[in-house]
């Protein structure tokens, strides 16, 4: 009864994920084990899902297949479009959550998978024997092929609040032990890593007359692609925005020394780009106003998450910050505001798949691979899962390329080089921006769904997007209007001579999506409003893409150039170290090779001349 | 190109091996380990940067050599390997010989051209500008040119591109901020950044690419002579050299094809060519040198038209659309009609351009200012003192001034000795001129800077009109591509192979 497929050891956002694909492949029997006391896929930081580069990750779940932007979508209380003033390619969807709301629609879901166990139980030993894995719990022994190991920041978790410190990997349970106490031969990297979170404040003690007011915006689409693009599952509630002033930051600098993060106390390394408030006033002494984003937590209006203000400092200290700031004078904290620091996993040790070199059939996604974000962790708990699967029934792996999405960069960034920091996506990593976008992730998805091989519902709503899709674009390369042609006239659009339908949806007068809208309105033809979006766009961006592409063609050539490493390691001309960096990292293809920290320029002319 | 493959012992000789000198110089790179030596120089050991005064014995104990010895521990080395350098008595059998030795004995293989350089750069011990920077340096036959050699060894002209590459990391992010932290930043101080690093940005290629001059070949100068046949071109050719390298008759068309020779002005070495006459010819070599004398006379620094009015066979504007530096008329003694009527049927002559380019209209940026250059300071010539010379038949010969060439009249006979002066101190002026701003000599950084200077007024003009910043942040990536290739932080092969393609420096 204990024997299964696959076991994903950790129920946040990466092993629910896992767990969700995993279990598609109905003929394998999977298990989630998660800690007793936390509800699965919980949002022990912000209550919100997606963000600039990562609305993109989460759509890119959605068109494989995954759960992520369904429970987005059903704890969804403030939709938001970031970025909206920039341009379609780098724009990106945020969901508020409401956060209970959220891990009890993921226990719904997943326990209506009839393949798929929940076993809440506290892992305490891992060995593998003849190719099966023993995973133990004071209690309970369990047995499977393939292990994903999804267990956040609890390896070694230790976390501080002012000169408090306890031992756990959030604020409310304790931690687990470390990894190599579980196996020898898996390496940690030396530097731990460090998040934190800022304090909770009870909702009726905020006043959020005096801030700026941020509605739900209505004409954001939701996640989950069988949606109705608009409708809502709950109702829609507004976040605010305050901002720290020149008390806030007094009161912060004056206490640095308390701060775990600047008196030795800690000393991970935390992401430069989620800075704490501590971090803040004293990397820029001369800015005293920052930007506090209050948000609510719930829909039941129990707490609200000051997203901006993230400190381990001492609890009066943190009353303090708090209550300089305008309209939370006098607001009370329920929960303070804590760092934590944990292990992470070398990841330079795992390939493509998320399987670790050295221990076949061991998969790792999530924060444990020093990643932060629900949505990273997610992008890889589908990776692994649908790995660990592909592995047992012997088929190709899912490797998703970096030209293609934004979990294919994320993946080649965590195995290519060790990592200093936390990770987080950001649009600006990816060499492909105008491509990657949310309006095109089925096209962009379609094939690596596809040979997963489950030929599900997702695959159908797949192919029928792209066939349309193809049949549309078409259309659209291929209709010519003229001046005077009625719906011209009738929309009062002005154009030279005759052009292309395409041309006219590239005029820079034009919104390309309306006008689009407009032509298959006037033509009676009913298309869905995502294919109008993605037609639409992908229409504008086509030129500058190709003009992209054809610009750094030098590269490109190369990029996808597959190379033996093995070889490389003979070759003369490249230098010790730099063999030594390929031999730990494996580089697949050429462009893997460029991107790893430390090869040089004459080891990277010295493959190009010998691949070419 | 001859790859530069293997990674094992190379050696040879450093200096002049044509002929014998007092002392030579012998180079070992890459050898594992100096101990193996111990023998052969006859010591107990070999201290690193220390001058040995020792020998050189081969295995049978015979002396080959009485040398001085001194080993550089890789990496502290030129080429970041083991190296070893050997004075050794400069005759050319005993260099051979001492070769020959560690060929035999220690499996040394001979260098290919540029095959310590090309280790030096490998292992990080030069960039690929000071490799540059080493062959104007060794191959220098200016002052200028060896300056601007050092400039790039010793990295100054490395800094700035560097300055350049800063600039340019600093609007890619403040671009990046702009998309990826504008919650945090907030819409106008990101705004802000934008403005502000383009700003810088531009102004620094602006300052680099006024370094980039039109003026072809700085590095190997030539002046060259043409005209039609029999004006005087060989005559004056030897005038020059002061010997009797080119034949001299009376029969047009004597000089087929480039008769060239190094002569030195005012310490800058200079390549001298007389060209085949351009005429109509039915003769089929002729034709084909005609065709290759204004090729030559095109891409040279400083042109020389000669004339003879009485014999006046090829399109004048032929000649003219070279646009020469200096016009002489010569044979004024036998020629029967009006010389100053002759002058006037030519027309005005414009002279070759030179300076600075013209950069691309639309750009914002301040084109670099043309027109007059002030000579370098350094520069020992007057122009004023030197004066019109005064000879005794046929009128005075100006110095050449800017603006229409007014042509010289002498006769190449009598007024050698003046026409030689005037010559040098033209084609001194014109060197003068054209190094007074330092420009770039290396065609690969004319080319890349001219390239990043259009690319960056592009995309200034692309970001005031375009609001959608993912398609402006688009077209950064070319300019980060060549701004890298510049400073070979990331090198294409062909930059590289191009680089050791077209040097040959010191082994």
């Amino acid at each position: 009864m204990n024997e299964f497929d696959i076991i994903i050891v950790g129920g946040g956002h990466a092993g629910v994920e896992a767990a969700h694909i995993a279990s598609q492949f109905t003929n394998l029997n999977i298990a989630l084990i998660s800690i007793p006391g936390i509800g699965l896929a919980s949002a022990p930081c912000n209550p919100s899902i997606g963000g600039v580069g990562k609305g993109q990750v989460v759509r890119e779940i959605d068109a494989l297949g995954g759960i992520m932007p369904k429970l987005a979508d059903m704890a969804g209380i403030q939709f938001r479009t970031l970025n909206e003033s920039k341009g379609y390619a780098v724009q990106s969807t945020r969901v508020q959550i409401d956060k209970n709301l959220y891990s009890k629609f993921a226990e719904s879901e997943l326990s209506k998978i009839k393949n798929l166990t929940i076993i809440l139980d506290k892992i305490i030993d891992i060995d593998k024997e003849n190719n099966i894995f023993n995973v133990t719990s004071l209690d309970n022994k369990y047995k499977a092929k393939k292990l994903i190991l999804t267990v956040g920041t609890f390896l070694n978790g230790k976390m501080h609040l002012g000169s408090e410190q306890t031992l756990g990997g959030r604020v409310d349970c304790e931690s687990s032990g470390s990894l190599e106490g579980i196996f020898k031969n898996i390496k940690t990297l030396t530097q731990r890593f460090k998040t934190g979170t800022p304090p909770r404040l009870k909702y009726s003690s905020v006043d959020t007359s005096v801030m700026e007011e941020q509605p739900s915006d209505s004409s954001v689409r939701n996640f989950y692609k069988f949606n109705n693009p608009f409708e809502r599952n709950l109702e829609q509630v507004s976040c605010y925005l305050a901002r720290t002033n020149e008390a806030t930051m007094k009161s912060i600098r004056d206490n640095l020394d308390k701060s775990p993060m600047y008196n030795g106390q800690i000393n991970a390394v935390g992401a430069r780009y989620c800075p704490s408030i501590e971090d803040k006033a004293a990397r820029y002494p001369d800015k005293n106003n920052h930007h506090v984003f209050v948000e609510p937590e719930t829909l039941e209006k129990t707490t609200f998450y000051p997203s901006g203000i993230s400190s381990s400092l001492p609890r009066d200290v943190q009353d303090e910050i708090v209550h300089s700031i305008q309209g939370l004078e006098k607001a009370e904290i329920e929960v303070y505001g804590y760092a934590v620091e944990y292990d992470v996993l070398d990841t330079t040790e795992l390939n493509m798949t998320l399987e670790h070199k050295k221990v076949p059939g061991l998969y790792f996604a999530g924060q444990v691979n020093g990643t932060s974000g629900y949505e990273e962790a997610a992008g890889q708990g589908l990776i692994a899962g649908s790995n660990a699967a592909l592995a047992i029934m012997d088929k190709d792996p899912l490797i998703i390329s970096r030209k293609e999405a934004y979990i294919g960069v994320m993946i080649e960034d965590l195995v290519s080089n060790t990592r200093d920091e936390p990770y987080r996506l950001f649009t600006a990593r990816s060499e492909n921006r105008l491509y990657i976008r949310e309006d095109n992730s089925i096209l962009r998805m379609y094939n690596y769904r596809k040979l997963l091989g489950l030929n599900n519902l997702h695959d159908h709503y797949n192919e029928m997007f792209n066939n349309l899709f193809i049949k549309f674009s078409s259309i659209i390369s291929n209709t010519y209007i003229s001046p005077n042609d009625a719906f011209l006239v009738n929309n009062e659009i002005k154009i030279p001579r005759r052009i292309s339908l395409s041309e006219l949806l590239k005029q820079a007068n034009l919104d390309p999506i309306n006008t689009l809208k407009l032509y298959f309105d006037y033509l009676r033809l009913d298309v869905g409003e995502d294919l109008i979006n993605c037609l639409a766009i992908s229409n504008k961006y086509a030129g500058y893409i190709n003009k992209s592409n054809e610009s750094s063609k030098k590269w490109n050539k190369l990029e996808n150039k597959k190379l033996k490493w093995g070889e490389l390691l003979k070759s003369e001309n490249i230098s010790f170290e730099c063999k030594r960096r390929i031999e730990k990292i494996q580089p697949q293809t050429f462009g893997q090779l460029s991107r790893i920290e430390g090869i040089r320029p004459a080891t990277l002319a010295a493959v190009a001349g010998s691949t070419l | 190109m001859e790859l530069l493959t293997s990674s094992g012992p190379i050696i040879a000789c450093s200096t002049n091996i044509n002929s014998n000198t007092a002392i030579a110089i012998i180079r070992l790179s890459g050898f594992e380990d100096v101990e193996i030596f111990k023998d052969c120089f006859v010591l107990k050991e070999i201290k690193p940067r220390f001058a040995h005064f020792t020998k050189i014995v081969d295995q049978n104990k015979n002396l080959l050599d009485e040398i001085v010895l001194t080993y550089f521990k890789g990496p502290h080395s030129y080429t970041g390997e083991n190296v070893l350098e050997l004075s050794v008595h400069g005759n050319k059998v005993n260099v051979q010989r001492i070769i020959n030795f560690f060929k035999k004995q220690y499996k040394f293989k001979e260098a290919l051209p540029g095959e310590f350089s090309y280790r030096a750069l490998k292992n990080n011990k030069l960039t690929l500008s000071q490799v540059e920077g080493l062959d104007l340096l060794i191959n220098a036959n200016s002052n200028f040119i060896l300056n601007q050699g050092f400039s790039l060894l010793s990295g100054d002209l490395q800094d700035n591109y560097i300055e350049l590459h800063k600039a340019f990391l600093n609007h890619r992010s403040a671009v990046e901020l702009s998309i990826d932290f504008l919650d945090d930043v907030g819409e106008e101080q990101s705004e802000k950044n934008f403005n502000d690093s383009l700003k810088d940005l531009k102004a620094i290629i602006n300052k680099l690419v006024k370094k980039v001059s039109n003026t072809e070949n700085l590095i190997s100068p030539e002046i060259v002579l043409f005209g039609d046949p029999n004006a005087g071109k060989s005559t004056l050719f030897n005038e020059l050299l002061g010997d009797d390298r080119s034949i001299v008759t009376d029969i047009a068309g004597t000089t087929r094809d480039f008769i060239t020779e190094t002569i030195n002005i005012d310490g800058n070495y200079f390549k001298l060519v007389d060209t085949a006459g351009i005429r109509i010819s039915d003769d089929k070599v002729e034709n084909e040198g005609i065709k290759r004398s204004k090729d030559k006379a095109n891409k040279a620094f400083f042109k020389i038209l000669l004339l003879n009015p009485n014999q006046i066979n090829a399109d004048l504007k032929s000649y003219l659309s070279i646009n020469p530096d200096l016009v002489i008329i010569t044979h004024i003694d036998n020629y029967n009609g009006d010389l100053e009527d002759f002058i006037k049927s030519i027309g005005p002559i414009e002279p070759a351009k030179s300076g600075p380019i013209e950069p691309s209209k639309n750009g914002p940026i301040e084109p670099a200012k043309s027109g007059p250059i002030e000579p370098a300071k350094s520069g020992p010539i007057e122009p004023e003192k030197s004066g019109p010379i005064e000879p005794e038949k046929s009128g005075p010969i100006e110095p050449v001034k800017n603006g229409p060439i007014e042509p010289v009249k002498c006769n190449l006979l009598t007024q050698a000795t003046e026409i030689t002066k005037l010559i040098q101190e033209s084609v001194n002026n014109k060197y003068l001129l054209a190094t007074s701003q330092n420009p770039l000599v290396l065609n690969r950084h004319k080319d890349q800077i001219s390239k990043i200077y259009e690319l960056v007024c592009n995309y200034s003009d692309l970001s005031e009109v375009e609001s959608d910043i993912s398609i402006i942040s688009s077209e950064l990536n070319s300019i980060g591509d060549c701004i890298s290739e510049l400073i070979g932080i990331v090198s294409p092969d062909d930059v590289l192979h191009n680089i050791f393609n077209n040097f040959c420096i010191g082994k």
